[in-house]
């Protein structure tokens, strides 16, 4: 049944964390962020589920060529972004290339959905684990009043809004799974709660840590992560870093489903839908839009612009999808 | 079928492992390395002096130490300065604390601490002092040592004051002020404003507790006749008429190094100098508009909204 059915709710999780730590950490003061939590949970599940309902009427080779495109940028910009942190952190350790297999080769095991769901729900663990481990080992450093207390304007608001009503790429994904409910119930309002909350927590201990400095911080995460001690082990940052190298892996992973999903599979069973062929193209793709991202020092721009296209995209689907449900109420009558 | 399926794992994990040592970190050894353990900025007239203080890897002992030193108009100069006539690459992971000149205002502290921000990677955690105005040509052989105290001076008074305190409060920054001769004091920078300097020790212990900077107290008092040494907490209480801040002592050992004294009295001596440095300093705070222990965020949590109560200290001993 596992098999048949494995419930990816676990590595949508999962990457939509990846997504937080790795490139949104600094983005409002916790503050507003908790004044806009509530609409921003609302917003991005209300556009989930209209594009998942939008897009089996819908659904050709023009938008899913384009979708195929969105969840490419998306997968190009974590490996680019993770790159990025090794650099900054342990500048010439790592080439561009030497990441790009760290993550990419463990995606040929979870090939098989029954692995994606299966290391997802374990790695999730860790990260979960390794959350607790950061929070108990700066906690001597976490001051209440570090919190900031006059950031309520219209400005602050807006860019809270803005910030907690990301539209993650995982939120469309789920429209792609054959057996959307036998994929976990409510997994799209799950995914907005679960994943505007985590923000809104790791916004909090950041500025319980940093304070008034907190926009101003580099990799803010690792750098708290870096002051962490616990008995005998000190500079803990290295197990964020395990952890979230292990999460990209699996969030390529499960966009590799949603690309074989998007172009057709070759295997018979959904559980063996990814082939080789699908593997080496995408894997490829990705490759060689990281190495333009990183040739042409476009990295920022696009990461900045791919929020924005998820948005234009789905709105896109779902305006598309309603004219023809209502062409179609309309043929009816 | 579950021999086949061990037999493909084992096969897929050979191929894994030896493509991660196939791809190659390229770290480079520790003697290609300049290791950094401290970075001194001192300033002379309109001029910076930047000297990194590295482990000398050729030495018998962890503590040998050798020195690199450069100048320039800017810190940034003077430290680019210092690591280019470097032999191999600067290494700042085990690098622990970074002194800035002793005179420097609020802006200075924030200049400078960016600077390590940006040019100190991979991101040690570090420890900031002010340091007392050095010869700037003899400070080169000496750097060994002082640094030394530095560390022996943050183990004693437990100091936590690194580079994510300097911008944790707007416009507010505390750091040690270490003077070779007179030790360990505090200085309270707030932006436009200048520097509170606090070189007795009581003031200045009391202001590193007061912002939770530091978590002990070990001072003489009374013209050195008294020892007090003391693991400290604060907490803040409002009520409408006045801000209390309520110093916890625990595990206070008090001292007389002269004639017997009774333990109430000594503590009823303590407490007294307690409340005139703590006058002095909330005077000087106060005078210069400025908020560095955080009591308007206390009034806004506790009482809605801040007015600028009276502060009171209160000193329990548990």
């Amino acid at each position: 049944m596992k098999e048949k059915h494995p419930d990816l709710f676990g590595a949508l999780l999962l990457s939509v964390f990846v997504h937080i730590l790795l490139r949104s950490q600094t983005l409002f003061w916790t503050r507003t962020g908790l004044l806009a939590m509530l609409p921003g949970i609302v917003i991005s599940a209300l556009v989930g589920l209209l594009f998942a309902h939008c897009w089996p009427l819908v659904k050709g080779k023009l938008s899913g060529g384009l979708f195929g495109v969105l969840l490419a940028i998306s997968a190009a910009l974590e490996i680019h972004g993770l790159w990025q942190l090794y650099t900054v952190l342990y500048p010439d350790s790592v080439s561009l290339l030497g990441i790009s297999l760290t993550v990419l080769i463990p995606v040929l095991y979870l090939r098989r959905i029954s692995a994606v769901a299966q290391t997802g729900n374990v790695v999730l663990g860790l990260m979960v684990v390794a959350g607790v481990v950061l929070v108990l080992s700066v906690a001597d450093r976490l001051r209440i009043d570090n919190l900031q207390t006059d950031v309520v304007s219209a400005d602050n608001l807006q860019q809270a809004l803005t910030a907690q009503g990301t539209l993650y790429p995982e939120l469309l994904l789920p429209a792609l799974w054959p057996d959307r409910e036998k994929r976990g119930s409510h997994t799209i309002i799950r995914l907005a709660i679960l994943g505007t909350v985590f923000q809104t927590g790791v916004h909090l201990l950041l500025e319980l840590f940093f304070g008034a400095g907190m926009p101003q911080a580099v990799n803010p995460v690792h750098q708290a992560a870096r002051f962490g001690n616990l008995s005998i082990f000190d500079r803990l940052e290295w197990l964020q870093l395990i952890v979230w190298t292990m999460a990209v892996s699996v969030k390529l992973g499960l966009y590799l489903y949603a690309f074989t999903r998007l172009t057709g599979g070759k295997g018979v069973r959904e559980n063996n839908l990814n082939g080789l062929p699908q593997f080496v193209l995408a894997s490829g793709m990705w490759f060689i839009l990281c190495m333009i991202l990183k040739r042409l020092d476009l990295y920022a721009q696009i990461n900045a612009w791919q929020t924005v296209a998820v948005w234009l995209f789905a709105i896109g689907v779902i305006l598309a999808g309603g004219v023809r449900w209502s062409v179609k109420i309309c043929a009816r009558k | 079928m579950e021999r086949q399926n061990m037999c493909t794992k084992i096969k897929w994990s050979v191929l894994l492992f030896l493509t991660v040592m196939l791809v190659g970190c390229s770290g480079k050894p520790l003697s290609d390395r300049a290791i950094v353990r401290a970075i001194f900025f001192l300033q002379t007239g309109e001029q910076y002096q930047s000297v990194l203080l590295l482990q000398d890897q050729q030495g018998n002992s962890p503590d040998s130490y050798m020195t690199a030193d450069g100048k320039g108009k800017t810190a940034a100069q003077a430290l680019a300065d210092a690591t280019s006539g470097l032999d191999g690459e600067v290494f700042y992971g085990a690098m622990d604390t970074v002194t800035f000149p002793f005179d420097s205002d609020w802006q200075t502290v924030q200049e400078l601490t960016q600077l390590i921000n940006e040019t100190a990677q991979p991101s040690p955690e570090v420890s900031l002092f002010l340091l007392d105005k050095q010869d700037t040509n003899a400070f080169p052989d000496a750097a060994g040592k002082i640094y030394e105290e530095l560390l022996q001076c943050e183990k004693l008074y437990g100091l936590q004051f690194g580079l994510e305190t300097v911008s944790a409060q707007e416009g507010v920054a505390i750091l040690p002020a270490y003077q070779e001769e007179e030790g360990y004091g505090v200085a309270i920078l707030g932006r436009g404003k200048s520097p509170l300097f606090y070189k007795e020790p009581v003031a200045a212990q009391l202001a590193a507790v007061l912002c939770r900077q530091s978590g002990k107290m070990k001072v003489l008092i009374q013209d050195k006749t008294i020892s007090c040494e003391s693991d400290t907490s604060v907490t803040i209480r409002a009520t409408p008429e006045e801000v209390q801040v309520i110093l916890r002592l625990t595990d206070s050992k008090l001292t007389s190094l002269t004639e017997p004294i009774l333990e109430e009295t000594l503590e009823v001596k303590f407490t007294e100098d307690l409340q005139t440095a703590f006058s002095k300093v909330m005077n000087d705070v106060e005078t210069a508009q400025i908020d560095p222990f955080r009591l308007t965020f206390w009034e806004q949590c506790l009482l809605g909204k801040a007015v600028h109560l009276p502060v009171r200290l209160i000193v329990e001993y548990l």
